[in-house]
């Protein structure tokens, strides 16, 4: 399945595609966190995720057509937004599980 | 003990008392906002004899604690008629307190056409004419100050817009690179400095006494652990995301999160943002040799500033910000990076707020008087403002009055402020703080916040109404606290993921003044702060009513989440009732 990659910040730089914004194939059924060794970023260079332009995680399950956006500690400073996209408070809130 | 200084304008006096008792606590935001609260008659017009523009550094200013060079200034605004804290970076805020000067007011009025400035330095305080400065734009200004008085001075200035009176008026201090590109903007402060007949406050440190401490080995230790917090989080550290992409860098995010105000708030994406995303930005200064990593005020160490240069290497505008870059840029649909850069350089120089001069120009636009995205047709309207034309004048005093003029009922404003760059539909939190804070639409009120002050239960989503008005009152409290302080509220972010940093706060103040702070002290001074605001606003006619954004909010849901303002009129009144 074709989906939309956003990287933030320089995670642009740090990823294999060189690019900010790119389109990339997946196996159906990838969750956010399928994409890190794709891109070559490790996980702790990811502080907020989005898919759709909604708080995920990397259990999201990520579909046909969708848009993923990541984006690294440094960047994840915007106190309203930020606490609502957060890793850690996105995964408080249940979405997405990680797989057995 | 900390000194006051009065200005007379209408006899051309000047008085250096002690700060009196009730005031002797108190800094930043927390003594502007006392001052004014105490002194100013809330009903006065803004633009009269008996209205007050208090300039005041912070607690801390003066010391080497790290980013505590802010320095408020505050009035009855003539924007939202109401009170008003308007703060800013620069190098002024530090030189005040190595001369031990906690404040300076203006009061009355100087005879009509007579301009002065004021020059504060160890041997005291003068009044000067500056008839000769009638008109100058502020860079034009700085130079002649400083050739005058040196190029280390600081400077606080108006340009043409404060002279001519607008509503959007800021009030300029010189960045540490000697330019006038920290502003004031909010409020309308340039335009009671300009009602006053007040030109400029030049502030020279050289020889100053310096700052006293109650306890200095304590005050050490405590900056130290708070240094080291700034320069251990990822967003604050030298090298960290604000020193390599500035403020702008949440172009992508706030976009990518669908609450990137649009052409006058009718959409929540800008399909131009790569064009003026923080990373583009960053790439394009390093590119032409320009300089994306700058400390732009006194003491810091977070560095968000900038240096933004043309395709031919010339220096344009200094501290090219997110919400500049928003106004001017996404909000009038323009995506060219140069043209924007050239807006802030004339908003600064004509003394101008950029964000109340974007949304207004993104009204006219909204009206049809020129089309979204024209660049060139925005920079004419900027010079329009700087040459008070009739059209200008409009522009000049705000987004409210721009509405009014061409019959334009979508005007996004709260108390006569325009708002900031998140849209509340989006970003509900921030909703919360535009509609309750006793500024008007204002971003920076409810910014900040510590982690074991936020006893929010559950998490916040930004796009659910649920959790906000706690959100917002914690944060709008926990603000008022780092105003008062003179500290940047970046710091915030740091404190919020290490709390050592956010204890070593009260330890400062304590090893500064000798006092007895708990963080819990700190928070209810900054309760306090507010409630002071708040009873000035009640007695200004500030009803709950006026605690509410614009109708269309509520009504017209955003693209791309189809999302409206939700949180209850009820929920809203629970904010500040503490």
């Amino acid at each position: 399945m074709r989906i939309t990659v956003l990287l933030g910040g320089n995670l642009r730089n740090e990823a294999g595609e060189g690019c900010q914004e790119f389109e990339l194939e997946l196996r159906p059924g990838s969750q956010v966190e399928d994409l890190l060794p794709r891109l070559g970023l490790p996980p702790d260079r990811i502080k907020m995720i989005m898919v759709n332009g909604r708080g995920a995680t990397l259990y999201t399950e990520i579909s046909e057509g969708d848009r993923v956006a990541l984006f690294p500690p440094e960047l994840a400073f915007n106190t309203f937004v930020s606490l609502g996209f957060r890793k850690e408070s996105v995964e408080k809130r249940g979405k997405g599980k990680q797989r057995a | 003990m900390r000194k006051l200084i009065r200005v007379d304008m209408t006899e051309g006096k000047v008085q250096v008392e002690e700060l009196a008792p009730e005031y002797a606590a108190l800094g930043g935001r927390g003594l502007t906002s006392g001052i004014v609260a105490s002194e100013v008659p809330p009903l006065c017009h803004p633009l009269d004899p008996s209205n007050k523009l208090v300039v005041a550094a912070g607690l801390l200013a003066g010391t080497t604690c790290a980013n505590s060079g802010r320095l408020s200034i505050g009035a009855k605004s003539p924007l939202t008629g109401g009170i008003k804290e308007s703060n800013v970076g620069g190098n002024v805020a530090i030189k005040l307190g190595k001369l031990r000067i906690a404040g300076m007011v203006l009061e009355g009025q100087a005879p009509e056409g007579k301009l002065f400035y004021l020059l504060v330095n160890k041997d005291g305080v003068q009044l000067q004419p500056a008839n000769e400065f009638k008109g100058l734009k502020n860079y034009d200004l700085a130079s002649k100050l400083q050739d005058k008085y040196g190029k280390k001075v600081g400077i606080v200035s108006i340009g043409p817009a404060g002279e001519m009176k607008f509503s959007a008026a800021s009030i300029a201090v010189t960045s540490t690179n000697g330019t006038p590109s920290r502003h004031a903007g909010r409020g309308g402060m340039g335009a009671v400095m300009g009602s006053k007949g007040m030109k400029a406050i030049v502030v020279d440190d050289t020889e100053a006494p310096g700052v006293t401490y109650a306890d200095k080995e304590a005050f050490k230790e405590a900056a130290g652990v708070f240094r080291d917090a700034l320069r251990e989080h990822p967003v604050t550290k030298p090298g960290g995301g604000l020193a390599v992409y500035g403020t702008n860098v949440l172009a992508s995010i706030i976009n990518e999160a669908g609450g990137y105000p649009t052409r006058n708030f009718t959409e929540g994406q800008f399909e131009g943002v790569a064009k003026i995303s923080g990373e583009t930005m960053h790439d394009v200064i390093k590119e032409r040799g320009g300089n994306p990593t700058h400390s732009g005020c006194s003491t810091c160490i977070i560095q968000c500033s900038n240096e933004y240069v043309d395709k031919d290497k010339n220096y344009v505008t200094s501290a090219l910000e997110y919400e500049t870059i928003w106004a001017n840029g996404a909000n009038c649909g323009i995506d060219d990076l140069d043209a924007i850069a050239e807006i802030d350089r004339l908003c600064d120089d004509y003394g101008l707020d950029t964000i109340e001069t974007g949304c207004a120009v993104a009204v006219a636009m909204h009206a049809g008087v020129k089309a979204f995205g024209d660049a060139a047709a925005a920079i004419e309207l900027i010079h329009e403002i700087g040459k008070g034309t009739p059209l200008g004048r409009i522009l000049g005093n705000g987004t409210a009055v721009t509405g009014q003029a061409y019959g334009v009922s979508h005007v996004p404003v709260v108390k006569r402020q325009s708002l900031p760059a998140y849209d509340p539909r989006a970003v509900k939190g921030i909703g919360v703080t535009y509609a309750t804070t006793t500024m008007g639409a204002d971003h920076t009120a409810g910014y900040a916040v510590a982690t074991n002050i936020l006893k929010v239960g559950g998490f916040v989503d930004p796009l659910k109404p649920e959790g906000q008005a706690d959100l917002s009152r914690n944060l709008q409290i926990a603000t008022a606290g780092v105003d008062a302080a003179g500290l940047c509220v970046f710091v915030a972010f740091a404190v919020l993921d290490i709390p050592s940093g956010l204890e070593a706060i009260p330890k400062m103040l304590n090893g500064q003044y000798g006092w007895n702070l708990t963080l819990d002290d700190v928070m209810e001074y900054g309760k306090q702060i507010i409630k002071t605001e708040l009873e000035f606003n009640k007695a200004a006619g500030f009803t709950p009513s006026d605690d509410r954004l614009p109708e269309f909010f509520s009504k017209e849901p955003l693209t791309p989440h189809n999302v409206v303002f939700d949180v209850t009129d009820e929920e809203l009144d629970t904010v500040l009732d503490f």
